[in-house]
C-alpha cells in the first residue's frame, strides 16, 4: 500500500500542478467577484459616517472663531498671579522652569526676573472669574463664558504653533479647522462659502498670517476658507460689469449653462456640471452678499456695542460685525485673525492697545449673538497660539517689561454652543508658568471643539496616501467638565 | 467513488483559495443581498463539521477494533466530508461576519473557525500517524472553543453564567449604603484586580467590606474619621514615580472627584451601613452623594419619540435657499433654515408639510413672514425652537402660534411685536426663553410679563445707555487722489444717515459747511486739500479728514520702459504703475505693488509718446522714494530728451546730483528725512514735442523708488 501511495504521490506532475492551480485561480476570482473596488482607487470619502450630518446631537451649529494671533499675555488677561508682583525681579526658580527649552530671544538671557501684571485684576460675574482691567467689557460677560487656563501647545514660535492650532499640525499640509467643518458637516446656507476669513491688524508687533492657515490641505478645494477683503467689496468680483443688469447677467448664465450641458452630453466630464453649479451659486452671491452686508439692516445701536471702529472696514470691530452677519446667515465656520499681540517689549505701552481692538467688539459678539437666541447654536473661540512667560524678556524697570513665548500653559475662552458659561476650567501653579490642574493640550481642544459641533473626532476622517488622517491626527481627549 | 472523491479533493483547494482571497480582502468585501442568506445558514451548517470532527476523534480510538483497510477507506472519506463541511461552514460565517461590527469575541471566533478548517484540511494529506493525531486533537480542542465563542455571540457572554449573576443588580436609592452602592464600585473597579481573594497582593483581599478590614501588609486601609491617616489615601496621594504608589504606574487611577468621595466617606465614619438618609444635607459627603445619585438615577429618555423622517423626502426639499437637516444620525428631529428675503417665496415654507412631525426648529429670520405663513408654523407640532427675528410680524400675526404646545425658545428680536404679546405667551406651557432685543417693549413692560410669566426668561440683549459716540470720519469712495479736471470725487460713509460737511478752500469744516450730496468737481490749481467732517445726530461729529488731490496731467498715449525695474526680487511693473495715477503711500515699503526700483546698473529710461498732436507740456514731475537704510541721496542724475522723431531725440536738460551723505535719525536707526524727493524739470513753453524720454540714473550702489511721473 505504502509504495502505491509513494507511487500516486510521485505522479503529481507538472499537468496535476498546473490543473489544480486552475482550480486555485478559478477560486480567487470567484473571491475577487465579491471585492467590487479590488481594482478600482481607494474610496475618497470617509467611509466611516455619512458626510453632511452630525455624528449625534448637539447644540452647536456654526463656529465664530476669533484668533489673536502673536499670542496674548495670559498674565495680564485671565490668569491672576499674585505672586508674581510680589516676585517683582525675583530669578525664576529652577524647580518651576524645570529646564524646559526657551526661544532663541530669552534663552542666553543671564536671568529671568519674575514680574506680575502691571493692570489689576478682579472677579466678576456670579462665577467670580477673574479679568483684568484691559477687558472691561469682557468682565462684563463673564457669566456667558467657558475661561480655559490651562491650554498648552507643542510649538514655541508663531508660525508652527499658530498652524497647529489651526489644522492640528505644525507642518502646514493638513486642512484648517474650517475645512474639516466644511467637509463634515457641510453648508447651512448654499449661497455662501462655508469657510470665510477675516483679518485685521492691531498697532502691535505683529507676526504673519499666511493663506495656508485656511487651505484645505488634501479635501476637496471647495473647503478652502474664502478670504473676504477687507475694502467696501468683501467679496471680490462679485459685481455684474457696468451696463449688465441682474437679468441680462441671468440669461447670459442660463445660455452659457446650455452650451455647457451640451459640452457635457459630449464629453460627459463631471467637472463640467460642477462649473455649471459654481456660476449658479455666484449669481445666488450676489444677492445672498449685498444682504449680508448691508449695514443698514441694522439697528443704529449695532454701531454703538461694537464701537465706532465697526465702520471702518478691516478693523477687528468691523470683521466682528461682519463675522455675526455671515454666521447668521449660515456660515459654519467665520475664522477671524487680529495681529499684533506679540509683546517682547514694551508690553505696558502695546498691550492695553491691543486690548482696546478687541475687548469691546468680542463682548459685543457674544452680546448680539445672545439677543437674538444665536448663542447656543454659535460657539465662540477667543484665544492666540500659545502664552506669555512670567519672566521679563529684556531690561525690568517699574514701567517696562516684555515677555517672551510660552506654550506650556496659556488661556483662551469659549462662548455659547453647549459650553458651560460662567465656569473657569484648569489651573496654573502660583507662578503662571506649569499646569497644575486639568491640561488641556491644543488636540483636546480640537476634539471638544468637534464634539460640541456633534462629530466624533475619531471618526471624522480622510483617506489620503494611505492612511485615514483626522483633524486631531491619533490624541485628542473631549474636555466633558466645560459641556454644559 | 472515484470520481466524488476526485471533485472533492479539487473543490476543497477551490474553496481555500476562496476563503484565503476573502481574508485579505476582508476590507474591500462587499456581501451581495443575494448571497447574504448563504452567510445566515452558518448557524446551520456548522453542526456538521462539530459532529464530524467529533465522530472522526471517536474514530481514531476505534482504529484497533477495525480491519486497516475498512478504516484507512473510511477515515479517508469521513476526512473528506469533514473538511468540505469545515470549509463552506468558514466561508458561510465570514459571510455573516460582514454583514456586522466587528467586536474581539468575533475576530477570536473567526480566526479559530478559519483555523480549523486549515487545520482539517491540512489532514487530508498528513499520511504519519502520530502528527495526524495530535494535530485531530488540536483540532477537537479548537472545536469546542470555537463553538463556545460562537455561542456567546448569539446569545450574549454572559449566557451560561447569567442565572447566577442575576440577582445582584438592585438599584440604588438614598437607603442604599454608601459603601455598598458608591465606594466599593469604585474600588472594585480600580483595585479589586490585584487585591482579591485568589491574587491578594501585599496580602491585601478587598472581595468584601470585612477583608477590606482586615487589612494588608501596609496595615489597615482606613481610620475611621482620619483620611489624612488612612493608608489607602496616603497611597493614593504619593506622586506617580513613588514605588508604593497605588493603583500601580500604567494602571487605571482614581480619579479626583472619586478620591474626594472616599476621603469624605472615611472622614465621615467609614461606616458600612451608612447611608445618605442619615445624613445631614449640608454635609460634603451627602452633598457628593446625592448629585451622584441624581446622575444615576437620571434615566435616558429619548429627546423625540416621533418617526425618522424619509431621505428621499429630506433631499428632495433641499433648495439653494433652504437647507433641511436632520439633527443627527441617530435623532429624527429636523433643522429647517430658510435664507435670502430677496429670493423668498412662500413655498419654501409650505413644502415644509412634507416634514411637519419632524421639525423641531425653524430660522426664518429676516424673511417677509405674515399671517399665513405663522398659520403654517403653528402646524409644525413638534417645533422647539422658532427664530423670527427682524421679520415683519406683528403681535397679531403670532396669535396662531398658540397651537405650538411644545415651543421652548422664541425669538422676536428685531420685530414689532408689543405688549399683547402675552396673551400668546400664557399660551404656550413649555416655553422657557423668549428673546425680544430691539423691540418697541420697555423695561416696564418686559417686568409686567414676567410678573406673570416667573417662569419665561426674557433676553432684553444690548441697551444703549445713552452715551454719544463719535463717528468715523468719512472716505473717500472715488478712491483716486490723482485726478484731471474733468473727474467727480466722491466721499462716502458706512453710517447710514450721515450729513458730509466739507470744505475746498482749506478751512475747517463746521456743522454748517457744505454739505455733501452728489459727487463734485473741483479747482485743482488752488491746490488746498478737501476737509470734510461727518456729523448725525445724537454722535459726536467726526475728527477731520483732510484729501490732497494731484492733477494727473497730460497722460501719454504710448508709454515704454527699457527696464521694467524691480520690486523686492521680483520684476517691477514700470511701463504700467508709473503713469496709472494711483499713489504709493509715502513711506518706501517694500512690500506694495505702486513702487517700482532702479539701480545704477539698470537706470530708470522711459520714452513717453503724446500722439500726433501733442500737448504743450510745462513741466515734467519727477518723484522718487529713497530707502531708509540708505547712506547717500541715491539719484546721481536725470535727463529729459525731446524730440519729433523717436530715433531722432535731443537732450534738453540734464540735472546731476552729488551723492550727499544722508543725515541719520535719533536714534542712528535710519534717515532722518524719509518723504519722497520731488524734482520739477522746466520744458520751453514754445515747442511741442511728441516724445520725452527720461533717464533717471541712481549712484553706484544705490536704489532709487519711483512710483509716479507726471506732465504738466
Amino acid at each position: 500500500m505504502d509504495k502505491e501511495v509513494f507511487e500516486h504521490q510521485l505522479n503529481i506532475n507538472r499537468r496535476h500542478f498546473l490543473g489544480k492551480m486552475a482550480m486555485g485561480v478559478g477560486g480567487a476570482a470567484l473571491g475577487s467577484l465579491l471585492i467590487p473596488d479590488l481594482l478600482k482607487e481607494p474610496q475618497t470619502v470617509s467611509d466611516e459616517l455619512p458626510l453632511g450630518i452630525k455624528h449625534f446631537a448637539s447644540k452647536a451649529k456654526r463656529i465664530i472663531m476669533l484668533t489673536q494671533n502673536g499670542a496674548p499675555s495670559q498674565l495680564e488677561s485671565f490668569d491672576y498671579k499674585p505672586k508674581l508682583r510680589e516676585m517683582f525681579g525675583e530669578d525664576l526658580p529652577d524647580s518651576i522652569r524645570q529646564g524646559q527649552r526657551l526661544t532663541g530671544m530669552t534663552a542666553n538671557q543671564k536671568n529671568f526676573p519674575l514680574v506680575g501684571s502691571k493692570f489689576d485684576f478682579k472677579q466678576y460675574g456670579k462665577s467670580g472669574t477673574w479679568v483684568s482691567d484691559l477687558f472691561p467689557n469682557i468682565a462684563k460677560i463673564t457669566d456667558d463664558i467657558c475661561v480655559i487656563k490651562s491650554m498648552h501647545t507643542d510649538a514655541i514660535n508663531h508660525d508652527p504653533a499658530l498652524t497647529f492650532l489651526q489644522t492640528g499640525s505644525q507642518q502646514g499640509n493638513r486642512p484648517s479647522m474650517g475645512s474639516w467643518f466644511s467637509y463634515g458637516l457641510g453648508n447651512e446656507n448654499k449661497n455662501l462659502p462655508a469657510f470665510c476669513v477675516l483679518l485685521s491688524k492691531g498697532s502691535g508687533n505683529g507676526q504673519g498670517v499666511y493663506s495656508k492657515l485656511w487651505s484645505n490641505g488634501f479635501l476637496d478645494s471647495t473647503h478652502q476658507g474664502v478670504q473676504l477683503s477687507a475694502s467696501e467689496d468683501p467679496i471680490l468680483y462679485l459685481n455684474n460689469p457696468k451696463g449688465m443688469d441682474k437679468a441680462q447677467r441671468k440669461k447670459m448664465l442660463d445660455n452659457l449653462a446650455e452650451l455647457n450641458n451640451l459640452g457635457h452630453a459630449e464629453f460627459g466630464d463631471p467637472e463640467i456640471h460642477a462649473k455649471i453649479k459654481q456660476y449658479e451659486m455666484a449669481f445666488r452671491m450676489q444677492t445672498a452678499v449685498p444682504e449680508i452686508t448691508d449695514l443698514s439692516k441694522e439697528p443704529a445701536h449695532v454701531t454703538e456695542m461694537y464701537g465706532s471702529d465697526s465702520l471702518i472696514p478691516g478693523t477687528y470691530a468691523s470683521n466682528c460685525l461682519l463675522a455675526r452677519k455671515l454666521s447668521e446667515s449660515g456660515v459654519r465656520f467665520v475664522q477671524l485673525y487680529h495681529q499684533g499681540w506679540d509683546q517682547h517689549r514694551n508690553l505696558i505701552r502695546d498691550m492695553p492697545k491691543q486690548a482696546m481692538d478687541v475687548d469691546q467688539a468680542s463682548a459685543a459678539l457674544i452680546t448680539d449673538l445672545k439677543q437674538r437666541g444665536l448663542l447656543d447654536e454659535t460657539l465662540v473661540i477667543w484665544g492666540g497660539e500659545f502664552g506669555r512667560t512670567n519672566y521679563c524678556q529684556g531690561r525690568l524697570t517699574k514701567n517696562s517689561y516684555g515677555r517672551d513665548h510660552h506654550p506650556r500653559a496659556f488661556s483662551m475662552f469659549m462662548a455659547g454652543g453647549g459650553v458651560k458659561g460662567g465656569t473657569s476650567y484648569g489651573k496654573t501653579d502660583e507662578f503662571g508658568y506649569n499646569i497644575i490642574e486639568n491640561p488641556v493640550h491644543i488636540h483636546d481642544l480640537h476634539a471638544t471643539i468637534m464634539h460640541l459641533m456633534g462629530l466624533d473626532h475619531e471618526k471624522l476622517t480622510y483617506k489620503h496616501l494611505g492612511r485615514r488622517f483626522r483633524l486631531t491626527d491619533v490624541h485628542g481627549h473631549v474636555v466633558k467638565d466645560i459641556l454644559a | 467513488m472515484k470520481k466524488l472523491e476526485f471533485i472533492i479533493i479539487n473543490l476543497l483547494f477551490l474553496l481555500h483559495c476562496f476563503l484565503v482571497m476573502l481574508l485579505i480582502f476582508e476590507k474591500g468585501v462587499s456581501i451581495p443581498f443575494w448571497l447574504q442568506p448563504l452567510g445566515r445558514m452558518h448557524p446551520l451548517v456548522l453542526h456538521f463539521p462539530i459532529t464530524l470532527i467529533v465522530l472522526l476523534v471517536i474514530f481514531s480510538f476505534c482504529k484497533k477494533q477495525i480491519e486497516q483497510e475498512t478504516y484507512k477507506m473510511i477515515n479517508h472519506f469521513l476526512l473528506l466530508f469533514t473538511a468540505f463541511t469545515t470549509v463552506v461552514t468558514a466561508i458561510m460565517g465570514l459571510f455573516l461576519s460582514m454583514e456586522g461590527d466587528t467586536t474581539n469575541l468575533m475576530a477570536l471566533h473567526k480566526w479559530i473557525g478559519v483555523a480549523i478548517s486549515f487545520l482539517v484540511y491540512t489532514l487530508t494529506f498528513i499520511k504519519k500517524e502520530k502528527v495526524f493525531k495530535t494535530l485531530l486533537y488540536v483540532g477537537f480542542i479548537g472545536v469546542i472553543f470555537v463553538g463556545h465563542y460562537g455561542a456567546s455571540l448569539t446569545h450574549g457572554t454572559n449566557f451560561i453564567t447569567e442565572p447566577l449573576t442575576k440577582a445582584e443588580a438592585v438599584e440604588i436609592n438614598e437607603n442604599t449604603p454608601i459603601f455598598q452602592g458608591f465606594v466599593k464600585p469604585i474600588l472594585d473597579s480600580k483595585c479589586l484586580s490585584c487585591h482579591n481573594s485568589e491574587k491578594r497582593k501585599g496580602e491585601l483581599d478587598m472581595s468584601s467590606f470585612e477583608k477590606m478590614v482586615q487589612g494588608g501588609k501596609g496595615g489597615n486601609l482606613w481610620v475611621s474619621g482620619s483620611p489624612e491617616k488612612s493608608t489607602l489615601l496616603k497611597r493614593v496621594h504619593l506622586p506617580m514615580q513613588h514605588k508604593k504608589h497605588m493603583p500601580p504606574q500604567g494602571k487605571k487611577q482614581l480619579t479626583n472627584p472619586e478620591i474626594q468621595l472616599i476621603n469624605a466617606w472615611i472622614k465621615q465614619s467609614a461606616d458600612k451601613k451608612l447611608a445618605l438618609v442619615q445624613l445631614a444635607e449640608q454635609d460634603t459627603l451627602a452633598q457628593m452623594v446625592s448629585k451622584l445619585l441624581a446622575i444615576k438615577n437620571k434615566k435616558r429618555i429619548p429627546a423625540f419619540s416621533f418617526n425618522f423622517a424619509n431621505i428621499e423626502t429630506i433631499a428632495a426639499l433641499q433648495n439653494p435657499f433652504r437647507s433641511v437637516i436632520q439633527k443627527s444620525t441617530t435623532s429624527p428631529a429636523i433643522e429647517v433654515v430658510i435664507n435670502g428675503r430677496e429670493t423668498y417665496k412662500p413655498e419654501f415654507l409650505l413644502d415644509l408639510s412634507a416634514i411637519e412631525n419632524q421639525v423641531t426648529s425653524l430660522n426664518l429670520s429676516f424673511l417677509p413672514i405674515d399671517k399665513s405663513s405663522i398659520e403654517f408654523v403653528s402646524s409644525l407640532s413638534n417645533l422647539n425652537n422658532l427664530l423670527l427675528n427682524f421679520t415683519d410680524v406683528t403681535t397679531d400675526d403670532l396669535t396662531n402660534l398658540k397651537a405650538c404646545l411644545n415651543l421652548k425658545t422664541l425669538a422676536l428680536s428685531g420685530t414689532k411685536v408689543d405688549i399683547e404679546i402675552k396673551s400668546l405667551l400664557k399660551q404656550l406651557p413649555k416655553l422657557e426663553t423668549l428673546y425680544l432685543w430691539n423691540t418697541s417693549l420697555s423695561s416696564q413692560d418686559i417686568d409686567n410679563i414676567k410678573s406673570e410669566l416667573p417662569n419665561i426668561h426674557f433676553e432684553t440683549g444690548f441697551k444703549s445707555d445713552g452715551k454719544k459716540l463719535q463717528l468715523t470720519p468719512p472716505v473717500l469712495t472715488s478712491k483716486n487722489t490723482i485726478i484731471s479736471k474733468d473727474d467727480f470725487i466722491e466721499l462716502g460713509h458706512k453710517m447710514p444717515g450721515v450729513d458730509i460737511r466739507y470744505t475746498t478752500d482749506g478751512t475747517t469744516p463746521t456743522s454748517t459747511s457744505k454739505l455733501f450730496e452728489a459727487p463734485i468737481q473741483i479747482d485743482l490749481k488752488n491746490n488746498k486739500p478737501i476737509k470734510s467732517i461727518a456729523y448725525k445726530k445724537d454722535w459726536l461729529p467726526s475728527k477731520l479728514k483732510a484729501i490732497q488731490f494731484i492733477d494727473k496731467g497730460y497722460t501719454p498715449e504710448q508709454f515704454k520702459v527699457a527696464y521694467e525695474g524691480e520690486n523686492n526680487e521680483f520684476i517691477g511693473l514700470a511701463s504700467k504703475i508709473l503713469i496709472d495715477h494711483n499713489k504709493a503711500g509715502n513711506g518706501v515699503a517694500s512690500s506694495t505693488p505702486y513702487w517700482t526700483t532702479f539701480n545704477s546698473n539698470n537706470p530708470l529710461n522711459a520714452l513717453a509718446y503724446f500722439g500726433e498732436t501733442p500737448p504743450s507740456v510745462n513741466h515734467i514731475i519727477f518723484n522718487y522714494g529713497v530707502h531708509r537704510k540708505a547712506e547717500i541721496e541715491p539719484l546721481a542724475s536725470i535727463e529729459v530728451w525731446v524730440g519729433q522723431d523717436r530715433n531722432n531725440l535731443i537732450l534738453l536738460k540734464q540735472i546731476k546730483k552729488t551723492a550727499r551723505k544722508l543725515e541719520l535719525n535719533k536714534d542712528n536707526k535710519g534717515i532722518e528725512d524719509k518723504r519722497p524727493r520731488r524734482i520739477k524739470i522746466d520744458v520751453p513753453k514754445s515747442t511741442t514735442f511728441k516724445y520725452y524720454k527720461i533717464i533717471a540714473t541712481p549712484h553706484k550702489n544705490s536704489k532709487i523708488y519711483i512710483d509716479q511721473l507726471y506732465f504738466y
